[in-house]
């Protein structure tokens, strides 16, 4: 089929990722433009479209590592990583994968995971009134299912504390963890809850599967549990079904 | 008054604008375009805003991520998702551009010219069918800007489109801009091409600004409407008549002001 293949050799050349066979191109104006410069025009914008999407979900981490190393990290993704979905607002999730483990790498995950809750679908949350008129035992053999646009998160560094400075426009240094966070996306909004280690704890084991008196594995996270189911339901940490 | 197809005088509708649209409703506009992409997957904040804006404005959706020219086969959950949006804001129309954005399952995000021929006549026939059975409704295709051209072909890109309205039934979204960017990049005769396209097919007229790189033009939607395209859509409106014209700007997004003066320039022609 010479359709697929004439295809295939513009996307080629127009993504950078190989060279085209020039003779199916049309050397046209009189050659004031070759050919070889017309794909170039395309392979330009592919990069530099890729580049400016990543960069624009990153802003943070580019103020933390510096310009230079930003944009090489940000360049290296591009080249390594077609994009395979048509939604180009999912295409820069993926490049925590390629930070080394550190404060950067935190810092890249955390704002990951809020473009990525941004755009998951949406669900119900569970609310107070939701609970009403089930019985303690029926209560505490219950599942609690994190919210479809939500991140469970634990960082040895402290990324959370470092972008809430860097947004509030102050300097931002980064701190040392640990940190736990939950990101929620709860009335339109994206929402970073931090959490006590303990309760980090209980919400990853809820999120495992486990029932809530399985979950409350210890006397301390018992006692504190009012508190917590409070904020849960308040700011809709969990899913209504 | 206006025909329902000519819906008047439209702006797109951009981030930096939701607040003014939403809160002051300027008469001004006469009807709003979206891109279709940004809110098919976007969570129900966004819905609820467009459905609101629906009360003031006709919408209509306008996508980048079709790819009715791709040899891969078309995505059900995205035309389901398309079609979901455009039931919802009760879509005037939904238009996409003539072009493949990727292939073998790997997405360019850019509108790549396919070889106007027989053979792709052929392919994309049956893919706009399919389109427009799953859409329920009518596709409107738009010229995308292009910087290279396939040698071999048979059909100038208006013949072309020509063929799949009467092959089809789908409308055509005639960007005069683009045929401006298009017609110099590759010397070809612009009037002679708005008067191949078939006056009928003709859905909207898309305005835009560009960027002049001195041995070619670069779509770049930045900038004021220049005075060639201004000469080009006259030109249009003498040879196929009025429709709805909207004026479209994504980047180096100015007031809300700036782009009312531009539309007023449509108004006033």
């Amino acid at each position: 089929m010479i359709y697929r293949h004439q295809l295939e050799q513009l996307y080629e050349a127009a993504t950078g990722r190989g060279a085209a066979d020039m003779a199916l191109f049309k050397p046209s104006r009189g050659n004031i433009l070759t050919p070889q410069r017309r794909l170039n025009i395309y392979a330009d914008g592919y990069h530099e479209r890729l580049k400016a999407a990543v960069a624009a979900d990153y802003p943070a981490l580019a103020a933390f590592m510096g310009a230079e190393a930003f944009d090489a990290l940000v360049a290296a993704y591009v080249e390594a990583t077609p994009s395979r979905h048509w939604d180009l607002n999912l295409y820069p999730i993926g490049l925590p994968d390629l930070v080394s483990p550190g404060p950067a790498k935190d810092l890249a995950t955390l704002e990951a995971a809020i473009v990525a809750v941004f755009w998951a679908a949406d669900s119900a949350p569970l609310t107070t009134a939701d609970l009403s008129g089930i019985d303690d035992e029926a209560f505490a053999q219950m599942g609690f299912k994190l919210r479809t646009a939500s991140h469970l998160l634990s960082f040895e560094a402290a990324p959370n504390a470092y972008l809430t400075a860097h947004r509030a426009g102050g300097p931002a240094m980064m701190g040392a963890g640990p940190e736990h966070l939950l990101i929620v996306r709860h009335d339109h909004e994206v929402h970073r809850h931090d959490l006590e280690p303990l309760e980090y704890d209980v919400l990853t084991r809820l999120s495992q599967g486990q029932s809530l008196t399985d979950a409350i594995a210890t006397e301390a996270a018992a006692e504190r549990l009012p508190h917590w189911l409070g904020r849960w339901l308040t700011h809709g940490f969990f899913n209504k079904s | 008054m206006m025909s329902q197809s000519h819906l008047g005088y439209g702006l797109g509708l951009r981030s930096p604008h939701y607040g003014h649209f939403l809160n002051a409703r300027p008469k001004s506009v006469d009807w709003l375009e979206i891109i279709s992409d940004n809110y098919i997957r976007a969570h129900a904040g966004y819905h609820d805003m467009l459905c609101d804006l629906r009360t003031d404005y006709p919408i209509v959706m306008h996508g980048v991520g079709l790819s009715i020219g791709t040899t891969d086969p078309l995505d059900a959950d995205y035309l389901s998702a398309l079609k979901a949006l455009a039931d919802r804001v009760e879509a005037a129309w939904v238009s996409d551009h003539l072009c493949f954005t990727g292939i073998n399952g790997q997405n360019s995000h850019d509108l790549l010219p396919i070889p106007y021929t027989e053979e792709a006549l052929k392919h994309l026939i049956p893919r706009i069918h399919q389109v427009q059975a799953a859409l329920g409704r009518e596709l409107v295709l738009e010229n995308a800007s292009t910087y290279v051209e396939f040698d071999g072909a048979t059909l100038s890109e208006a013949e072309f489109f020509a063929e799949l309205h009467t092959r089809t039934g789908c409308g055509i979204l005639l960007d005069i801009n683009n045929v401006h960017v298009s017609s110099f990049n590759h010397g070809w005769d612009a009037r002679g091409y708005i008067d191949a396209v078939p006056s009928a097919a003709i859905k909207q007229y898309h305005l835009a600004g560009h960027t002049d790189h001195g041995d070619y033009l670069f779509d770049t939607h930045n900038a004021p409407v220049a005075d060639p395209v201004w000469a080009l859509y006259d030109y249009a409106r003498s040879v196929h008549g009025e429709r709805a014209t909207m004026i479209e700007w994504d980047a180096d997004i100015p007031a809300f002001e700036v782009l009312e003066a531009e539309l007023d320039k449509v108004r006033a022609r």
